[in-house]
């Protein structure tokens, strides 16, 4: 019951924090300096332009009663049309959104592959110098080394020599599954570097506080074998803070990385929401920036229930505290 | 002896060194250079067999016009290019901006005010409809009724009429009083023609879709995304197209386009950074073009408000220490050239060296202790670079130049919607068009109305604009605008700097181009009929 109460808690923050989003980002969307007029009709618009288009996005009315049609509409699932594509913005983002989603879970995968036995064996070897640092050093590189200069490279190598992997042409999975894929591989991989970076650091912190508990101690004292002290002891009871960053990572990742996006030509949320911006395309701007916090917050939501799950006092410490 | 900064000297040197190497045609287009024929950056024999097939090609942006796909109301130059494609003009533009038939296969001129334009016989729409005068007129009173930015510049229309006899179709135009620039104005996108009868009868709405007459029909589009194109069969034309599909991919980094060249996924990208030239010319099977747009880059003042730019003499020194020619080689690579206000690739344009600004000397230390900001946007690359010189030449002269580089929509706030604007000295550019005096309308605030909040509105400079638009092109127009541009150089309030280039990069060894040395409206794909897919 206890756990109950505090899981519909955590669900009622959630969507207060969502309803602060939306209002921040409607208004902050407004505070902007540039109205879509100046940017879309140019500096040789007439006057008479600039006010029929404002008149045609409902920007003419006060501010609460343009967020309370807005915030209508949302409730109803209309997020508005696009004013440059003329189409409606939630349709936009479901032909956007799978193509990001496979680059994010590819590359959630590759970082969790790469990730955690990396972080694991540098925990486990951490006695040893020579390894610690080294360790350290390639860890360091990954997390360390922008994106847009691994991204750069890559692009560069695979346009250059014959590696059997082509730049352009990218193909969403929503037209042809595999070949979605394979289109996906390099920028994916390009994310992956990072996030594997981060999530062998995670872990590698993360094992080595668990190792220095006494329930180890006790657990080679019984004579466990260590591949099942590993499996059993260490990576279960390591397993919050990892499964946190992976809840960021894949947070982050959904929200679209632009820069990869540009480079790869990848026609996924993240450039479509930076256009929207550049063209000040509110009803864009806006979905985008609630899809976001969607995201994040239903990750937080997700982490947290599942932190309770694998460990029963986490859903605890706030009654007790 | 001018004591221009020297600051740049050296990078100057460097850079020059680098386009010694790159001007032109890259690669080894040298031969082909020399087989070039007047008027063009690269040709290929229209009349020779294509191996058709699909060209792939991608482009850094996509059209973006709160009027949609209608091309009365297209007022950047990429929206003039990608409708280009499908819509027709009345005319068109060829080498050294001679005006050619298009939809009008002739025309004559009775009388300095009447334009009689017989139509192409076989002119259809892709519907398969013949394209009919009522078809012509009917698009123009459009245009003019929407009051859209592109009426203004076909001047002073007093009545277009369907003086068809027969099966021939005609239209007149009849002017209230001389107006030069009336074949260019109708050779540009806006004035393309569209079918009347399915328009006013509600089967097309032009907003959402494209129907035309032109060499190509748009059989896909995402925006932002990409373009299928289909060559339209019932073009009168139809049969010298090299080119069966068109797909054109919109991909705003530079690099990946330059990728795309390079592992042969695209056979044409465009580049507006003209450092491009240099990059593409390492490329294997890649051929790069400069083109010479009459788009030119310029600066603004702020000689209203509060600005210390509000002094005629203080921005006449400001204007004078911009050493253009430094400039040009600086951050445009040496692809450009330096510009009065009418653009310097045009006929009768005027001569930006004899200008009070390029023949004042400036001393160093002459602007000492003033303050200025220099926005930019950052969306376009070359305006950060010319930014960048400006603000240190500036600087080597006295100044202190804070140059912001903003967001467009920032950008535009304080430049454009701002009354007065806010802000000492801004750069932006413009399409130059394809005559001289076109592009002259923009000095005059009242017609311009954008520039209200940072420049006077000048009787002398007006009337000046004015009478060189109603003369013939010859000495006396050349005379004319000479005074125009003079009298922007005096009022310094919004001086032109150097023209922008445009690059292209293509596979030749897939594909055959042909590209004008020089174009007014941007449309890098004018000669796309002409276009051909080699044999692999």
């Amino acid at each position: 019951m206890q756990a109950l109460l505090w899981a519909g808690r955590r669900v009622l923050t959630g969507l207060v924090t969502l309803f602060g989003i939306a209002v921040l980002v409607f208004m902050a969307a407004r505070i902007v300096p540039g109205q879509t007029a100046d940017v879309l009709l140019g500096p040789l618009a007439t006057p008479e332009q600039r006010e029929t288009l404002t008149e045609e996005m409902g920007l003419n009315e006060g501010l609460l009663t343009q967020f309370s049609i807005w915030i209508g509409n949302v409730l109803q699932g209309d997020f508005g049309d696009s004013i440059v594509s003329r189409q409606p913005v939630l349709e936009e983002l479901a032909l956007r959104l799978p193509v990001t989603a496979t680059i994010a879970l590819l590359a959630l995968l590759m970082a969790l592959l790469v990730g955690i036995p990396v972080g694991t064996v540098q925990a486990l070897r951490a006695s040893r110098k020579g390894g610690a640092v080294a360790s350290r050093i390639v860890s360091g590189l990954g997390i360390s080394v922008p994106d847009f200069v691994l991204g750069a490279l890559v692009v560069l190598a695979f346009s250059t020599l014959p590696l059997g992997i082509t730049i352009g042409n990218f193909t969403s999975v929503t037209d042809t599954f595999w070949r979605g894929v394979a289109s996906s591989l390099l920028p994916a991989a390009v994310l992956a570097v990072f996030c594997a970076a981060a999530t062998a650091r995670t872990t590698r912190d993360a094992v080595l506080g668990v190792l220095v508990e006494p329930y180890i101690q006790a657990a080679v004292a019984r004579g466990e074998r260590p591949a099942t002290i590993v499996r059993r002891h260490v990576l279960r009871n390591s397993s919050i803070p990892i499964l946190t960053l992976t809840a960021t990572l894949l947070a982050y990742l959904l929200g679209g990385a632009v820069i990869i996006e540009g480079l790869f030509n990848v026609p996924g949320i993240g450039s479509y929401f930076i256009l929207a911006m550049d063209r000040r395309d509110y009803a864009v701007i806006q979905a985008g920036v609630m899809l976001a916090a969607v995201v994040f917050v239903l990750m937080s939501l997700l982490v947290e229930l599942s932190s309770s799950l694998i460990d029963p006092r986490v859903s605890t410490i706030g009654k007790a505290s | 002896m001018r004591s221009k900064t020297k600051t740049l000297t050296g990078v100057a040197v460097v850079a020059a060194l680098v386009l010694s190497a790159c001007s032109g045609q890259n690669g080894d287009s040298d031969d082909a250079e020399l087989d070039l024929p007047d008027g063009y950056a690269a040709y290929d024999d229209p009349s020779a067999d294509s191996a058709g097939g699909t060209l792939s090609m991608q482009l850094d942006y996509d059209t973006a016009e709160t009027g949609g796909l209608d091309p009365a109301t297209a007022e950047i130059a990429r929206s003039w290019t990608i409708m280009g494609l499908v819509y027709e003009s009345l005319v068109s533009i060829g080498p050294d901006f001679e005006i050619e038939p298009e939809l009008a296969s002739s025309w004559e001129q009775p009388d300095e005010t009447t334009y009689v334009f017989d139509l192409q016989p076989d002119a259809t729409f892709s519907n398969g409809r013949p394209v009919s005068a009522d078809d012509v007129v009917g698009s123009f009173e459009r245009l003019l009724e929407m009051a859209a930015l592109w009426a203004g510049q076909l001047g002073p229309i007093e009545s277009i009429e369907n003086t068809s006899e027969g099966d021939a179709q005609q239209v007149t135009i009849t002017l209230e009083r001389p107006y030069t620039p009336l074949l260019a104005a109708l050779a540009n996108t806006p004035a393309a023609i569209l079918p009347m009868e399915e328009l006013e009868a509600g089967d097309f709405d032009p907003a959402e879709e494209m129907l035309g007459s032109g060499a190509f029909s748009v059989a896909d589009h995402r925006q932002d995304e990409y373009w299928v194109f289909e060559a339209n069969q019932e073009w009168w034309n139809a049969d010298s197209l090299g080119v069966d599909e068109l797909r054109i991919e919109i991909s705003g980094d530079d690099q990946t386009r330059l990728a795309g060249l390079r592992d042969g996924s695209s056979q044409f990208s465009n580049f507006s950074n003209p450092d491009a030239l240099s990059l593409l010319e390492s490329a294997q099977g890649v051929t790069a073009a400069s083109q010479t747009q009459s788009d030119f880059f310029y600066l603004m003042f702020n000689a209203l408000g509060d600005s210390a730019m509000a002094d005629q003499e203080t921005r006449q020194l400001v204007n004078a220490a911009i050493d253009r020619e430094q400039l040009v080689d600086v951050a445009l690579a040496g692809a450009a050239v330096p510009t009065g206000v009418t653009p310097a690739n045009l006929p009768d344009a005027c001569s930006a060296e004899t200008l009070q600004s390029a023949t004042t000397e400036v001393e160093a230390g002459a602007l000492e202790g003033m303050a200025l900001s220099l926005l930019v946007y950052n969306s376009d690359p070359s305006l950060v670079a010319i930014g960048q010189v400006v603000q240190q030449q500036l600087e080597a002269a006295g100044a202190t130049v804070e140059l912001e580089s903003l967001d467009y929509g920032s950008y535009a706030d304080r430049v454009y919607t701002a009354q007065p604007g806010q802000f000492d000295l801004a750069l932006g550019w413009f399409a130059g068009y394809a005559d001289p005096s076109m592009v002259t309308s923009w000095w005059d605030p009242d017609t311009a109305i954008f520039n209200a909040g940072f420049m006077e509105s000048h009787d002398d400079l007006n009337a000046a604009i004015e009478e060189a638009r109603g003369l013939e092109p010859g000495e006396e127009r050349a005379a004319a605008l000479q005074t125009v541009c003079e009298l922007v150089d005096d009022y310094s309030e919004m001086v032109p700097l150097a023209t922008r280039p445009q690059v292209v990069g293509y596979r030749s060894d897939s594909l055959g181009i042909t590209l004008l040395s020089d174009e007014g409206y941007g449309d890098f794909l004018r000669g796309i009929v002409d276009f051909r897919m080699l044999e692999s």
